[in-house]
């Protein structure tokens, strides 16, 4: 039963997979390309000062990546089960409602999660090539709330997706955006070093929030 | 007969809005029901409660021996369910859908599946959102024979369908549930055919039911009568001998669960003047327009 | 639903303040050493007006003002021809002025903040010139790290770590301060502490390592350094103690000068200047509602003081509103450090169970309406009473599990 759920959300998102994986990819080429031309026509050491001194993060364009991709995996796995109604379909199957619905989710996690790791490496690691452990290991608390963001973001629209009443769906909409925005509110790298866990948690707490659909779905409010 | 569903005082309301009132059922082993009524008269709203959709203000359905508030996944399994419009996983192919599907049911029956997939037009990497509404129906049909069901809640199955399909469809369901002695509750707002397939119906109107009998019982003692009057503007009493009846110029349509000699003694009772008495001889789709009106 | 009530504990109590500002007053405050007095400026944007008030809270002309602080109105002075010879008896020498002046202005919120714990040492001896290379005092020794090939340079690092551990320097540092820029008018190196706290000068002078241990009082510990540009070299920094107590470290032996100021607190003060002239120096800091002035002699002795408290924020109706409305509220920063953290803060007082209970009165009025059973929604009630507005919100937002 799990293989089969997951083949079926995995044919609803390998495209979106893909395609977020090519953009996060590019994205870290070009901003490679970026330091490397920035090592040859300027200064080696003007650049580390930036980084050291002046608070510059030479991978900002990464930003909101990880946000996009969890937004556009959250649409790809439940619009097509809002369509039509065919979240019938999916409560139908012979397992139980809940389970059905954490299915879903733990398939999607396990891809943004698959997808985040992969981007985490690219971006990170390659950086050792031209810059010391200590920027680094910064860059790399640096980014994790970018990824918490693009993950919280990943459960909310799936909430926002599912749920049936517009009225609901503009209140989760502005909830989740006041959330995500909590993830951006430092320039400073390293900024979240005490706050991410904590983070994870409520998002983690966020992982259930389907649930309510489902919920509200069987009471028959869809 | 043991009876696979049993709804009991089935009440329910969208806000203040009845949908219905104590509507009790039962559907036996091996039979056909049918739910007929026109659009907005509740058919979907019981078949949510009854897939577990939905939660009655009051009453309940026991479905296999469960009550359908909480189906177990064994029950669910045993209940092959086709959404209104033949609504699937689109985004998926006949290979896929087959390969999605198979994993949740034991007894699974490829070769139903892919015998009826055979007969469409298709290749089997078509997405089903490409196809037409009638290659869908049997697509959607294909699986659920491929499921085998005990029961088969089939929501509207006609809707979007053209004669051919219709035919097609309804043929090939009366035999499967025949000779397998499967259990059907289907809804329908088009009567057409449905007789061939159906051996009980239900009979919606807007917060009431008009019939719950035997198909061949309904449609041997409910009668139209036609006749003419001299006074255009003859108005009948619904509700005693008269189900419903219908005026076109100086014609009136009578329809009625009384006998030809009964409806002429009630016309003489009220001294009205008439010609031209004959019992008109109706479909099932004359029938339930005839009892719910044409409005 | 409890993730939904921390955002909004958030997200309201941030609109709130957002739309219910208290405008915040900020006068400049100037010190006459020639009356013993100080002056308030206020300036009005919109009107473009400068109003001077004396201590006594009475306006005074320009010209007055000018003449009572020629120091800081030198500019005036000088191009009307006014300014004086001497100022209580000591002779001016513009001239001098400048290179003892100085001023630091510490935010609370750089004493603790991420870093990559890595600097640029400059050569404190040649022109100032950017290193191509960065400075790690590592956990065994010191590393410099060359820039265009991402590479230890053995030999500095060798040279440096030798003076290091000759000095008996605990790795790694801890604290690290200095100015890693070159838009400065000389280089005065890095002040480090060690892994005991203890305090270090460590500069390079002709591409050869300096590292100086500071004498420092018994259980001294330093919080933040603030090193200073200042043109005669007098003082190299401005320094915190761990028990906010602000120091001068002189450049005379490395002497550190403990000021007569007892009462600045980084947590709730969230700035800090030191003005130094060659005639007095002025610490002044501040806090929501509060602000503060030592005026310190040459000898860093206290001469005057000034003290403005207006209410603070809590018995302010704005902010008594807001202990009503909000039982307690989250927030993610603090003054003192650069951080984001969670801070939680409330139940302070007993005034959000009036809220509360209006609250739960409305959701009691939702339930009837709505003809829902009392029994499904105990702990929806139990919610809103703990957490108010926000429970209040959360439960009406999110449909709970009832069949």
């Amino acid at each position: 039963m799990w293989k089969s759920m997951f083949y079926k959300e995995w044919i609803k998102i390998r495209l979106v997979f893909w395609l977020s994986l090519a953009i996060g990819a590019i994205a870290i080429l070009g901003i490679y390309l970026n330091v490397r031309h920035s090592f040859i026509i300027a200064n080696a050491h003007e650049f580390w000062d930036g980084i050291i001194n002046k608070m510059y993060i030479y991978f900002n364009l990464f930003k909101f990546i990880p946000l996009g991709i969890g937004v556009i995996i959250g649409l790809a796995q439940f619009i097509p089960e809002v369509k039509q109604r065919r979240i019938k379909l999916t409560l139908h199957l012979p397992l139980n409602e809940e389970k059905a619905g954490l299915k879903m989710v733990i398939f999607g996690v396990i891809c943004l999660v698959a997808l985040y790791l992969t981007l985490f490496a690219l971006l990170i690691f390659p950086g050792r090539y031209y810059f010391p452990y200590e920027v680094i290991a910064l860059s790399a608390s640096t980014v994790i709330p970018w990824f918490s963001a693009g993950l919280a973001a990943y459960f909310l629209t799936g909430m926002i997706t599912i749920e049936p009443l517009w009225k609901y769906k503009v209140f989760y909409a502005l909830l989740a955006f006041s959330f995500v925005h909590l993830f951006f509110q430092s320039p400073i790298a390293g900024a979240y070093k005490y706050a991410w866990l904590p983070f994870l948690g409520i998002i983690l707490l966020m992982s259930m929030s389907i649930l309510f659909s489902i919920y509200r779905f069987r009471k028959g409010e869809m | 007969m043991e009876n696979i569903v049993e709804c009991r005082n089935l009440t329910h309301y969208y806000g203040n809005k009845m949908v219905y009132e104590d509507l009790n059922f039962n559907i036996k082993k091996g039979s056909i029901l049918g739910l007929l009524g026109k659009n907005g008269t509740g058919k979907t709203t019981t078949i949510n409660i009854l897939n577990g959709y939905l939660t009655p203000r009051s009453g309940e359905c026991i479905i296999l021996g469960e009550n359908s508030k909480n189906l177990s996944p064994y029950v669910k399994s045993q209940i092959g369910y086709l959404i209104e419009n033949h609504v699937q996983y689109a985004f998926m192919n006949i290979y896929q859908i087959e390969k999605f599907y198979s994993g949740f049911y034991p007894n699974w029956k490829r070769e139903a599946y892919y015998d009826l997939m055979a007969k469409l037009k298709v290749t089997p990497k078509q997405k089903i959102s490409t196809m037409s509404c009638g290659q869908r129906s049997q697509v959607a049909l294909g699986l659920i024979l491929a499921q085998d069901p005990e029961l088969l809640v089939l929501d509207d199955f006609t809707m979007g369908l053209d004669p051919g399909y219709r035919r097609l469809f309804i043929d090939y369901l009366r035999n499967y549930a025949k000779a397998e002695g499967k259990t059907v509750f289907t809804t329908s707002h088009i009567i057409q055919d449905m007789e061939r397939l159906i051996d009980e119906c239900i009979v919606f109107d807007y917060n009431k039911v008009l019939v719950y009998m035997p198909v061949k019982e309904f449609m041997s003692t409910f009668k139209q009568f036609n006749f003419e009057v001299t006074n255009p503007d003859v108005e009948f009493e619904k509700g005693g001998l008269v189900e419903n009846y219908e005026k076109i110029d100086s014609t009136i349509e009578l329809y009625t669960y009384s006998r030809a000699n009964e409806v002429e003694s009630y016309l003489a009772s009220l001294g009205i003047a008439y010609s031209n008495f004959r019992e008109v001889p109706m479909t099932l789709e004359d029938a339930f327009i005839g009892l719910t009106g044409k409005y | 639903m409890a993730a939904a009530i921390i955002i909004l504990s958030n997200v309201i109590p941030t609109i709130y303040r957002t739309l219910f500002k208290v405008p915040g007053q900020y006068p400049s405050i100037y010190y006459s050493l020639l009356k013993d007095e100080f002056f308030t400026s206020t300036y009005d944007y919109e009107l473009s007006i400068q109003t001077i008030k004396n201590s006594k809270g009475e306006v005074i002309p320009e010209d007055e003002f000018h003449k009572a602080c020629p120091i800081e109105n030198s500019f005036f002075l000088i191009k009307k021809g006014e300014f004086p010879d001497s100022i209580s008896g000591m002779k001016i020498d513009v001239e001098k002025f400048r290179p003892e002046s100085d001023y630091a202005s510490i935010r609370s919120s750089f004493m603790s903040m991420p870093s990559y714990r890595l600097f640029p040492l400059m050569d404190s001896k040649t022109a100032l010139r950017f290193p191509h290379d960065v400075c790690r005092i590592g956990k065994k020794r010191v590393e410099f790290i060359l820039a265009e090939t991402n590479k230890v340079d053995e030999e500095k690092s060798e040279i440096f770590t030798r003076i290091f551990n000759n000095e008996n320097f605990n790795y790694p540092a801890k604290l690290m301060a200095g100015i890693p820029t070159v838009m400065k008018p000389y280089d005065n190196g890095w002040f480090i502490t060690d892994s005991k706290d203890l305090f270090y000068h460590m500069k390079m002078e002709n591409g050869k390592p300096y590292l100086k241990k500071i004498e420092t009082p018994e259980g001294f510990k330093v919080k933040y350094v603030s090193p200073s540009t200042i043109e005669s070299r007098s003082i190299h920094a401005y320094v915190i103690s761990e028990e906010n107590k602000l120091y001068i470290l002189s450049s005379l032996d490395y002497g550190l000068i403990e000021l007569p100021v007892y009462d600045y607190n980084p947590e709730k003060h969230y700035s800090l200047m030191f003005r130094k002239t060659p005639y007095f120096t002025k610490v002044d800091f501040s806090s929501f509602n509060q602000r503060k002035i030592y005026v310190l002699d040459r000898n860093y002795k206290l001469l005057n003081k000034f003290e403005k408290e207006n209410k603070p924020y809590s018995e302010l109706s704005v902010g008594k509103a807001f202990a009503t409305l909000f039982p307690f509220n989250l927030r993610f920063g603090e003054n003192h450090h650069s951080y984001i953290k969670f801070v939680f803060n409330g139940y302070n007082n007993f005034s959000w169970i009036v809220a509360s209970v209006i609250f739960v009165l409305l959701n009691v009025f939702f339930i009837i309406r709505k003809k829902r059973r009392f029994k499904n929604n105990i702990l929806d009630l139990v919610l809103i009473a703990a957490t108010g507005i926000f429970g209040f919100i959360a439960v009406n937002l999110f449909p709970n599990k009832e069949y």
